[in-house]
């Protein structure tokens, strides 16, 4: 079953160069581009369906299990959606082909189970990022931020490559026997890109950039981080406590933001990272719900944000249904994972580290979620209402037959995962579906007969403090940027983005250099 | 009426379905999957308000960060119950309740003022929030009162009963096998509802801080005591 691994791959590349061809015929550009993200979202739904029922997904050297195959879903969903947005700027053949690049460069190593090949893939991702991001951000504060986002991207690069270098002795079949060191370097890694704090500003960087590159880093950049991120937290149960302790200061963070600091970031975004670091915690707790929950936690986080500004065109239904918290994967997957951390606590308190921020920070977001600034557009016609259709789709599953979400994709992931490293027993199942059934029933009637007229249409267009501060900004947010009122300030800016350019080149360098390093050295050894 | 209004109205009533099945015990479930289902509903008459128009919508966007910061409270007071039986099943919760006896009278001494102390917490996160109405001036200049619909009324009223129920759970609430079982349950709830009724008069400035102290002593508290 090869269709879908050439899909996901190909039809990428095929937009890449199809969409700048076709860059001055707007409506016949939307077709293809329509048609190449059409062939690169069933692909993934393909591989999806087929790794799911254990029937094998693969192609010459790239292959697909269903964790991959969960990430790899996750990345093309919001790169869909970053193109679909590129449809309304000025360069929009030249943009959309640059994240069609992005996309298949930062896909294909998911779909890699060698180290060496990882180890090259890597830096290829990286670099198209960075053309992505060149491309979409111009000059001034944005290419101040997409330079930073990128170097951070190319750190993250150096580190796990120094990793793989370190474990190429024990062979190159992934994932790999990690010492204790490089276990938390590759945390550190994984890290940087999921965005979490304290190590947030390559995501924050990226969504200030340009929402098309956050998308990018949304999708592509955390899906590879999670797959970075497990191996991590599967070889050290110290690297799990780690790793777990890193999701609760995440939540901790961004309850703070929602709670205290009425910060501006859109609430798709917020709640992508909150299902990021319950995501993370549950991975590292293991066992069976956790593992499910985790699972769930991340689909709903993959799905947040692009449903978020998908919904634009609809209707703003669409985008709140979104942003009611108590449905859907992130609910189930959250309690899931919570209950976990509070059962784990019962028997060892020290678990209520964990248990704690995670409850006080989905409450407190829950509670945050409603009240946000809205986002432009999401781009024209044909590509949004295909991201759309199908987000909705996932959601609406998520939401309504939560068990049997957790059977059909919580449950294989955890038995390809096997038992976690810090709970390995345990089988509560998720939330019942007679009364998800009752509960959704219940929110159909209330959404029918609901409360009559309030007041006259409200205050749209007021917004949150842009950048008000909070004590935990440093540790969740990226440095500022001169804003882009004048002219001197951007090109203040475009010199400073020139110098983290350089930067970024030098670490890219480096990550090529200890690439071809373990290559050279895995053909050496007779690994290959 | 917005759409963003209905959804959260929606939400709300789902949760509050959702939070009324776990607690009744006709789903077994767990206390943190009820606690959100019940501040879903608690919240939801806030995020409803939020866009319907300046008057109200000042008023609930106060009242939803005030929600918010009593959050770190809520997840002491779980914790406190949970830890103190040993389980965060809300059918085991109850079984401990009537097996070993209520948080609040029996076990080491230490768990039942750390009990006491998260109770006081939970009924102070109850109790501590916004009025619904807003003052206005009257084109007359007497005092004039905008108060949102009575759906919504009863909706926040309904919540604050499921999180009283919660509380009864996790502290006072046994599993109920006799008549006299129903009694802890009902002068509980009722007396959670008068403190969340009077309250609404008084403001409080620093009631999340106080209640997360509070909770953050319960659980210290019940965390040397140890479960009964």
């Amino acid at each position: 079953m090869s269709v879908a691994v050439i899909l996901v791959l190909v039809a990428p590349l095929a937009g890449a160069l199809l969409a700048p061809a076709f860059g001055d015929y707007p409506a016949q550009r939307r077709l293809v581009v329509g048609a190449c993200l059409a062939a690169m979202l069933g692909g993934a739904a393909l591989a999806l369906v087929r790794t799911v029922d254990g029937s094998p997904v693969a192609w010459r050297g790239f292959t697909f299990d269903v964790w991959r195959a969960v990430l790899v879903a996750g990345a093309v969903f919001s790169s869909a959606l970053a193109v679909a947005r590129a449809d309304e700027h000025e360069r929009a053949g030249l943009v959309q082909a640059a994240l069609f690049g992005g996309t298949a460069a930062l896909v294909a190593p998911l779909l890699l189970t060698g180290a060496h090949t990882l180890a090259v893939a890597l830096p290829i991702g990286t670099l198209g990022v960075a053309v992505a991001a060149f491309a979409l951000t111009g000059d001034g504060p944005g290419l101040l931020r997409g330079g930073r986002s990128v170097g951070a991207l190319a750190a993250s690069d150096v580190l796990a490559l120094v990793v793989v270098g370190m474990a190429l002795s024990k062979g190159t079949r992934l994932p790999q026997d990690l010492s204790l060191v490089g276990g938390f370097l590759l945390l550190a890694a994984a890290a940087l890109r999921l965005g979490l704090a304290p190590l947030a500003s390559a995501l924050d960087d990226s969504v200030e950039a340009d929402a098309g590159l956050g998308l990018l880093f949304n999708g592509g950049v955390r899906a590879q981080g999670f797959l970075l991120a497990l191996m991590a937290v599967g070889s050290h149960r110290t690297v799990a406590y780690a790793a777990a302790a890193v999701g609760a200061f995440s939540l901790l963070v961004v309850a703070a933001r929602a709670a205290f600091a009425r910060s501006a970031e859109a609430p798709g975004a917020s709640v992508a990272s909150t299902g990021t670091a319950v995501a993370l915690i549950g991975f590292a707790l293991g066992g069976t719900p956790a593992t499910w929950g985790a699972v769930l936690a991340l689909a709903a986080s993959f799905a947040a944000w692009p449903l978020w500004s998908a919904g634009v065109p609809f209707a703003s239904t669409a985008r709140a249904s979104l942003a009611a918290l108590p449905a859907g994967g992130l609910l189930t997957g959250s309690a899931l994972v919570v209950v976990a951390a509070v059962d784990a606590s019962t028997a060892r308190p020290w678990f209520l580290a964990l248990a704690l921020p995670a409850i006080a920070a989905l409450l407190s977001i829950a509670a945050g979620v409603w009240e946000s600034r809205d986002e432009e557009r999401a781009g024209e016609p044909i590509a949004g209402g295909v991201v759309a259709a199908i987000g909705f789709a996932t959601v609406l599953a998520l939401a309504a037959v939560p068990a049997r979400a957790a059977s059909g994709l919580g449950i294989p992931v955890a038995n390809l995962l096997g038992s976690g490293r810090l709970l390995t027993t345990g089988s509560a199942p998720g939330i019942p579906e007679d009364l998800a059934a009752v509960a959704l029933a219940a929110a159909v009637v209330a959404f029918a007969a609901g409360p009559g007229r309030l007041g006259r249409g409200g205050a749209p267009g007021r917004r949150r403090i842009e950048r008000s501060r909070s004590f935990l900004d440093w540790w969740a947010r990226a440095a500022s940027a001169p804003s882009y009122g004048s002219t001197l300030a951007r090109d203040a800016a475009t010199a400073t983005a020139r110098r983290w350019g350089a930067a970024g080149a030098l670490l890219f360098a480096v990550s090529v250099g200890l690439a071809l390093r373990v290559y050279i050295v895995a053909a050496g050894r007779g690994f290959l | 009426m917005t759409a963003r209004s209905r959804v959260a109205f929606a939400s709300g009533a789902a949760g509050l379905v959702g939070a009324t099945l776990l607690l009744s015990g006709r789903f077994d479930g767990s206390v943190a999957l009820a606690l959100l289902f019940a501040w879903g509903a608690r919240v939801a008459v806030d995020a409803s308000l939020v866009d319907a128009g300046p008057i109200l919508a000042s008023g609930a966007t106060q009242r939803l960060a005030q929600q918010a910061s009593f959050a770190p409270a809520w997840a002491l007071v779980i914790a406190t119950g949970v830890l103190r039986a040993g389980t965060s099943g809300l059918a085991d919760l109850r079984g401990v309740n009537g097996i070993a006896g209520l948080a609040v009278a029996r076990g080491d001494a230490l768990s039942v003022v750390g009990a006491w102390c998260a109770l006081a917490a939970g009924a102070l996160a109850i109790a501590s929030r916004g009025s619904n109405g807003i003052e206005t001036a009257a084109p007359s200049g007497s005092g004039a009162r905008v108060m949102p619909p009575v759906s919504l009324r009863r909706l926040d009223a309904g919540g604050a009963l499921a999180q009283a129920g919660l509380l009864a759970t996790l502290f006072f609430g046994p599993q109920i096998a006799e008549a006299t079982d129903v009694v802890w349950w009902a002068a509980g709830v009722a007396a959670l509802a008068v403190v969340a009724w009077e309250g609404r008069r008084l403001t409080f400035r620093h009631a999340p801080a106080v209640a997360a102290a509070l909770g953050a002593a319960g659980l210290a508290l019940v965390l040397i005591g140890g479960s009964p």
